[in-house]
């Protein structure tokens, strides 16, 4: 009898920390149904990196080296020629812009359930695989399992869980000749004109910042902005802030944190004037240490800080930038 | 031509935490900006702007603004059969209204929804209606009877695009500013009849709606709340300066 499968997709380089960290995951379901561990990888790929997928936990490597640039239709109707050949239990794909669209299409003509943005998956002896994920602007978290025994999918973003060394020997290596006409997938009524590295807009790096200020809708003008920019240059700060100071033209958009905009997790975290909605929090979710000041003591922000000042900012800040 | 628009409503008090609203529902924020941008450019090219929205009856306040903002023809996909849809379900119900439109030329859908925020519905609607996609759309720059050019931000490209139609696109974008629209236009748009489809109107397979056409299941829910205990501290104007510091000097 085939051996059960639990796949990991892998389409591009760029997704490699991601697919290493989703074997992990892998490899810890695979021992509650016996299953074999398998990386199946779409595209050109080094020798480097495959190696790679061994080190972090592929039993079985499946190759298909298509040559092509990247294709939503494409990559689809190889993997599903392979998934019937195979059909997995489980497939874990990284949340990368290719992938994502790749395993919508897949669930639709699979007719099988696909959890978007996991950020667990355990195995349960009643249910099964059960695929965790938050929605509402990470104001829940929801518990889902799929309908279909076989290809229960999902989605997974960087970081969510970690990779380990596991050092497998004998890692099987398949390279998979596509049955199907290539040329006759290739979707010849979208056609690319032209292509040209986006004009990146200086991308504010925030992995070496230690203190983050973020203001919100409680920093009503500029001046109030101003005294804001002279503290944070006294202590070397950034400065962030909600949508709602985006849209007020007080901060640019690269500046937005929450779930329309960025997620940051600096050592300290300081809210101006900022209420604790939903939206926004989810973005500071992993600050380590969090200190509010708000004058409304019912403010929601005070449920995710360790410190919290209630007082009006502007009084603060006056006492604070007296120079 | 007809262009549809897929869009969702969201609750008004979850757009806006910190505003009190007069409405329940508003347009969703991954979808206005396609509305607007669409209504603008009815301008230059001659088409059909029709809204599709898919939810509970009193979602329909907002069909009023799409109406005020420029849409031609409203429909409000609802039906008890169809709650509880997920993701692959609710592709399917948009799927059969869209063809009982039957003449369309482009589909353009948000990036995501609000509450669920999986993104894959545009996708499987594409695929169920078997017309190419195309994501991550920041611009339309021409459009024809069987044509139109677009430019797609993915990763690091800026790429140019011409595609055949029909076709579906999704943008990448989110907005709660929405153009301000004249009182007339307002009057105008309330006396507008929305068209109302129920899963019998769409001829719909009753086993792929609703739970039943669902292939994922949700177990539990449960909230997230944020669970600090937070130590409040007062700040006496003479040492502000120092309890500021003492806060934050390790980090310096």
């Amino acid at each position: 009898m085939e051996k059960k499968e639990i796949w990991v997709i892998i389409s591009d380089a760029v997704e490699c920390e991601s697919v290493y960290q989703l074997l992990n995951k892998a490899t810890e379901l695979s021992k509650y149904i016996s299953a074999k561990v398998t990386t199946v990888c779409i595209g050109q790929f080094d020798n480097r990196i495959i190696q790679e997928l061994s080190l972090y936990g592929s039993q079985k490597i499946i190759h298909s080296e298509y040559s092509g640039e990247f294709d939503i239709s494409v990559y689809s109707d190889i993997l599903e020629e392979i998934l019937n050949e195979y059909n997995p239990t489980v497939v874990l794909f990284p949340a990368s812009d290719n992938l994502r669209p790749v395993a919508a299409v897949l669930s639709t003509r699979f007719n099988a359930g696909l959890t978007a943005d996991c950020i667990d998956v355990r195995y349960d002896e009643k249910y099964g695989f059960i695929f965790q994920r938050s929605a509402l602007g990470s104001t829940i978290n929801a518990q889902i399992v799929c309908k279909n025994e076989n290809i229960q999918m999902c989605t997974v973003k960087e970081n969510v869980f970690t990779k380990c060394e596991y050092n497998i020997e004998s890692t099987s290596y398949i390279k998979y000749c596509i049955k199907k006409d290539i040329e006759s997938i290739q979707d010849t009524k979208v056609k690319t004109l032209e292509k040209v590295l986006a004009e990146t807009k200086q991308k504010l790096d925030f992995n070496n910042v230690n203190i983050v200020f973020g203001i919100g809708r409680g920093i009503k003008n500029l001046e109030t902005l101003k005294k804001i920019q002279l503290l944070a240059d006294r202590y070397n700060a950034v400065i962030v802030g909600t949508r709602a100071v985006v849209e007020m033209g007080l901060i640019e958009e690269e500046r937005q944190i929450g779930q329309s905009g960025i997620s940051i997790s600096p050592n300290c975290y300081v809210a101006f004037g900022i209420s604790g909605a939903s939206q926004h929090v989810v973005g500071i979710k992993n600050a380590k240490k969090v200190i509010a000041i708000n004058n409304d003591k019912e403010a929601p922000i005070f449920h995710y800080a360790d410190y919290g000042i209630v007082s009006d900012v502007n009084s603060i800040l006056d006492q604070l930038v007296t120079e | 031509m007809n262009i549809i628009l897929c869009l969702k409503a969201a609750r008004a008090d979850y757009v806006y935490q910190n505003e009190h609203r007069n409405e329940k529902y508003v347009i969703s924020p991954y979808d206005l900006y396609e509305l607007q941008y669409l209504a603008d450019m009815k301008k230059k090219y001659d088409f059909r702007l029709i809204c599709l929205l898919m939810g509970p009856e009193d979602t329909k306040e907002v069909l009023t603004k799409c109406y005020a903002l420029g849409a031609d023809e409203c429909i409000l996909l609802n039906d008890i059969k169809f709650a509880g849809s997920d993701t692959l379900a609710s592709s399917y119900i948009l799927s059969k209204a869209i063809k009982k439109i039957e003449d369309y030329s482009v589909v353009i859908c948000g990036k995501k929804s609000m509450d669920g925020e999986t993104g894959q519905v545009p996708i499987s609607l594409g695929e169920r209606l078997h017309i190419p996609y195309i994501t991550n759309v920041i611009e339309i720059s021409d459009l024809s009877a069987d044509m139109i050019e677009v430019t797609q931000h993915i990763n690091q490209w800026q790429k140019k695009v011409k595609a055949t139609l029909p076709v579906l696109m999704t943008f990448n974008v989110f907005t709660t500013v929405m153009n301000s629209i004249s009182l007339i236009k307002l009057k105008q748009a309330q006396r507008k009849q929305s068209i109302q489809w129920t899963a019998e109107d769409i001829e719909v397979d009753m086993n792929k709606c609703g739970t039943k056409g669902s292939m994922t299941q949700v177990l539990s829910i449960k909230p997230i709340e944020g669970n600090k205990v937070c130590e409040f501290l007062s700040m006496d104007p003479d040492d502000a300066n120092t309890t500021f510091n003492e806060l934050l000097k390790e980090y310096l």
